[in-house]
């Protein structure tokens, strides 16, 4: 993987999570926090991608990261955690999927549609686990003010 | 007096957490929180995504409940951090319950978002994506535009249940329509790339992401509830998306 092309995704990663942001109407402060995120996390995913292994695992391991990276930073920033995890996985929904799996569909291609939407759905089962393993790890290692 | 302040301020405090995004415990720890450290015995709260339940023993020994019914839920990250930061001033004993109360009932008459700020995130989403899935210069501009026309289609249709998921069925029909006809006419590269960024602002990110949350966290019924949506919304883009490739060959 290239410097250019690390470069390219964290740039252009980071100002679509931060238009993201704005949809959401995230507060300003927390903005470039999430837009950083974002960013990051798709520089990993893509390097996966590029390198080693297939998107669903691409997915869950830089999920991982950015909630891990969310719930730490929503500490040292004193907001909720579901501002940077929301924020930072965007880059990782698998639009691109769904999109192809649909394609497919129309084309009355099923075997790839199959293929395509089981990675899609894959995809997306990823994001949600790994995000949920990265709130128990958090709660196991960073003391809670409130545990429940 | 004070029982129905408190009351009236953990209603409120729930209401803008539901209604704007946040998962199902921060809702309940919230106010369940802010009943029981005023003096309220016995807390119990459920929350669930069309509503939440609580009840409580007030300080004469006199049993409680209140219901908050949720009809609308839009997605507003700034408002839950800035209950969260009040509930937090008040457990601290920054804010009286008074200046609690006041500063949530100002949160809930803020204004709504100026539509060049939506306007301009959605453009920035739907350009900046569609260039990461591989857009030329062309395609870029391209899906920023079918970004702002999904926007302003959203005007049109109000927030509740039924016109979202028709709003997301036509939204993606529109944003393949604008792609399709680009490609045709100016011969715009890669319908692929511009279709895909079209849709990234409309797919139901958050909404699995707190089903997830949810669901870890051991609010069962809230995540497989909130699951259905998500799968309902990406349902209605994918079809709307199909539909308007099948129609265009």
């Amino acid at each position: 993987m290239t410097i250019a092309r690390i470069l390219f995704d964290l740039v252009v990663a980071g100002i679509a999570t931060a238009g993201f942001g704005l949809l959401f109407r995230t507060e300003g402060k927390s903005l470039l926090p999430c837009a950083v995120i974002g960013g990051l996390g798709y520089i990993v995913y893509d390097w996966i991608v590029l390198e080693y292994a297939s998107a669903p695992v691409a997915a869950f391991i830089s999920c991982l990261l950015v909630g891990l990276i969310a719930e730490v930073a929503a500490r040292i920033l004193k907001g909720p955690t579901i501002v940077f995890a929301t924020m930072g996985i965007i880059p990782m929904v698998p639009g691109y999927g769904m999109y192809r799996t649909m394609e497919a569909v129309v084309q009355a291609d099923y075997e790839r549609a199959t293929a395509v939407g089981m990675e899609t759905i894959l995809v997306a089962g990823a994001i949600a686990l790994s995000l949920g393993f990265a709130t128990v790890v958090a709660r196991r290692l960073l003391s809670r003010r409130r545990v429940r | 007096m004070k029982t129905k302040l408190i009351a009236h301020t953990a209603k409120l405090a729930g209401r803008l957490l539901l209604e704007n995004g946040a998962e199902t415990y921060r809702v309940e720890d919230t106010v369940g929180y802010i009943c029981s450290q005023y003096g309220f015995k016995e807390v119990e709260v459920i929350a669930l995504p069309t509503g939440t339940i609580y009840s409580f023993v007030d300080e004469e020994g006199v049993p409680h409940s209140e219901l908050i019914r949720t009809k609308t839920r839009t997605t507003n990250l700034g408002c839950v951090a800035r209950v969260n930061d009040i509930s937090r001033g008040m457990s601290s004993g920054k804010l009286t319950l008074e200046e609690g109360c006041a500063q949530l009932e100002a949160l809930s008459r803020a204004s709504a978002q100026p539509l060049w700020l939506s306007l301009l995130g959605n453009v920035l989403s739907a350009a900046f994506f569609a260039l990461l899935f591989g857009a030329n210069w062309l395609d870029f501009i391209v899906a920023g535009v079918c970004g702002a026309m999904t926007r302003l289609l959203g005007l049109l249709f109000s927030e509740d249940n039924i016109s979202s998921t028709l709003y997301a069925l036509l939204s993606g029909a529109l944003s393949s329509a604008i792609a399709m006809g680009s490609v045709a006419l100016f011969g715009a590269g890669n319908p692929t790339a511009i279709i895909t960024g079209a849709i990234m602002p409309l797919l139901p990110g958050l909404a699995i992401t707190n089903a997830i949350r949810d669901t870890v966290n051991g609010d069962l019924v809230s995540g497989v509830a909130r699951t259905a949506e998500a799968l309902l919304k990406a349902v209605a883009i994918a079809a709307g998306v199909g539909v308007v490739i099948a129609l265009w060959r």
